[in-house]
């Protein structure tokens, strides 16, 4: 598998509307539809999955968990980053493109 | 991280919280097969409405159900049921159905793919036409079926193949794992024959009797049943199971097209409407669940002091459907743990129901065909079977 691609502050992910997906006990556990593995999200990615509605950028999901888990805001960005790139490559999550004029802001 | 150690923690968390994690739900009893075993009533007696379904799939996503089946009857039977599957997928379900398939067309198997349907267990009862439609009571089935099998495996969906034990079928059952495996999708057999549910016994007539039924249990497609806990997940698993007899009520129910509640198909102990209360109101704090939920293995007194229990796979539904005790013996239980105890070489096994001198046959079982099973000792003697 290739290395995951860095995902842009100005990109809105989204979940893949083909997965299944449950939040029991306070833990996100999510179906992959390509290849029926269940998955089981950390509290992080779990915060973070939950917020990937397609409407927040990449940015504004990381200032939500920046607060969320009183991390300051570059380590909450790299953290998002990463964590969507990793969702990403499994095919969990959909990194809709921003527009022309959001990349230039981003 | 591993899947199966991953669905085995979630269980336990689920049992733990008795959090609905999966649910059945019947979306009609309507049927446009007979099948000679079936126990339902196919009349329809005041089905609930789309919009009522669909308020019922959004509580049941608040509550945390994430494995949701649509079953019947026949689900396709139903105008609405590509809206109900839209719905379910909508609110982020992960949906299996159970059909016989006779109205899936190639089309439809592509609705339901995209869709996002992962899973579709299709009842096919031999690999021979004439003794599948013969079961299903309806000429060109086992043809209609299998072409819609097709349509379904072709469009990646996990297609199963369930095939219900009985005596119309006993002698064919390699067939169709055959077929199955020919085919590339994975099969089921279901040996549980159950009353219909007005209590009428008749199907009983084709249940399997021990003596038939043992051999094919212990052929190596059941070698590998439920998968083992994972290693490190085995602890949390192992507790969660500890002292309660099945999931059903814990963390998996079952809804009827009318909108009754039960802890699980083959327990029809009604805890509830859904057309009168909340799925909430019901699971939490219906008195009926609690009792089935307060129902411990260490309290079945009869079968705590039975022999031969570890040769027993009683089920709490049938204990209660059959024998009337949701806590107590079953007499089918009863009847297969002694067989199963002759076979793994237990001579002259008594059950908890025959210690009491309260085992009758529930099928057409008899102590001559027991014997002539124990008698036959090795695999390949009881392959022969």
């Amino acid at each position: 598998m290739s290395a995951p691609q860095p995902v842009l502050a100005s990109v809105r992910p989204a979940q893949n509307p083909l997965a299944a997906w449950r939040e029991i006990d306070g833990v996100v556990v999510v179906i992959s539809p390509e290849d029926s593995i269940l998955h089981e999200l950390n509290p992080t990615a779990g915060f973070i999955w939950k917020h990937a509605t397609g409407e927040r950028t990449t940015e504004e999901i990381a200032r939500l968990l920046a607060d969320e888990y009183e991390v300051d805001a570059v380590t909450a960005l790299a953290d998002t980053r990463d964590m969507l790139a990793e969702l990403a490559a499994k095919k969990l999550l959909r990194l809709e493109t921003p527009s022309a004029g959001e990349v230039s802001r981003g | 991280m591993a899947s199966a150690a991953v669905m085995d923690r979630l269980v336990a968390r689920s049992l733990a919280g008795n959090a609905p994690l999966n649910v059945h739900f019947d979306v009609t009893y309507r049927c446009n097969e007979r099948c000679v075993h079936c126990y339902l009533d196919h009349a329809d007696h005041g089905e609930m409405t789309t919009a009522e379904i669909k308020r019922v799939l959004a509580e049941l996503a608040d509550a945390g159900t994430l494995f949701l089946t649509f079953s019947g009857g026949e689900i396709f039977l139903r105008p609405d049921f590509f809206e109900l599957l839209a719905c379910a997928r909508k609110l982020r379900f992960d949906v299996t159905l159970k059909t016989n398939a006779l109205l899936i067309t190639e089309e439809r198997a592509a609705e339901l793919r995209r869709l996002g349907v992962r899973r579709i267990q299709i009842s096919l009862y031999s690999a021979d036409a004439a003794i599948h439609d013969a079961i299903t009571k309806v000429p060109g089935s086992f043809a209609r079926t299998l072409e819609a099998l097709c349509f379904c495996h072709t469009q990646g969906l996990l297609v199963k193949i369930s095939c219900p034990l009985m005596k119309q079928n006993i002698a064919v059952w390699r067939e169709v794992q055959a077929l199955a495996d020919s085919l590339g999708v994975t099969f089921i057999m279901d040996p549980t024959i159950s009353p219909m549910m007005d209590g009428d016994r008749s199907t009983l007539r084709m249940r399997l009797a021990p003596s038939e039924l043992l051999p094919v249990m212990q052929a190596p497609v059941f070698d590998s049943p439920a998968p083992a806990p994972a290693k490190d997940d085995a602890a949390d698993m192992a507790a969660a199971f500890d002292n309660i007899p099945c999931s059903a009520g814990h963390n998996s129910l079952y809804i009827s097209p009318y909108g009754d509640v039960y802890p699980c198909v083959q327990l029809p102990l009604p805890t509830g409407n859904l057309r009168e209360k909340s799925f909430a109101e019901i699971w939490y704090g219906s008195a009926q669940m609690r009792r089935v939920r307060n129902v411990k293995e260490s309290d079945l007194a009869i079968c705590n002091d039975c022999a031969i229990r570890q040769h027993c796979q009683r089920c709490p539904g049938l204990a209660f459907m059959e024998d009337g005790d949701l806590g107590g013996p079953s007499q089918r239980a009863c009847e297969l743990a002694e067989a199963a105890a002759r076979i793994a070489g237990v001579r002259d096994p008594v059950s908890g129901l025959r210690a009491l001198g309260r085992l009758h046959a529930t099928s057409n079982s008899h102590p001559a065909q027991l014997v002539h099973i124990a008698a036959l000792s090795t695999p390949q003697e009881r392959e022969a079977l």
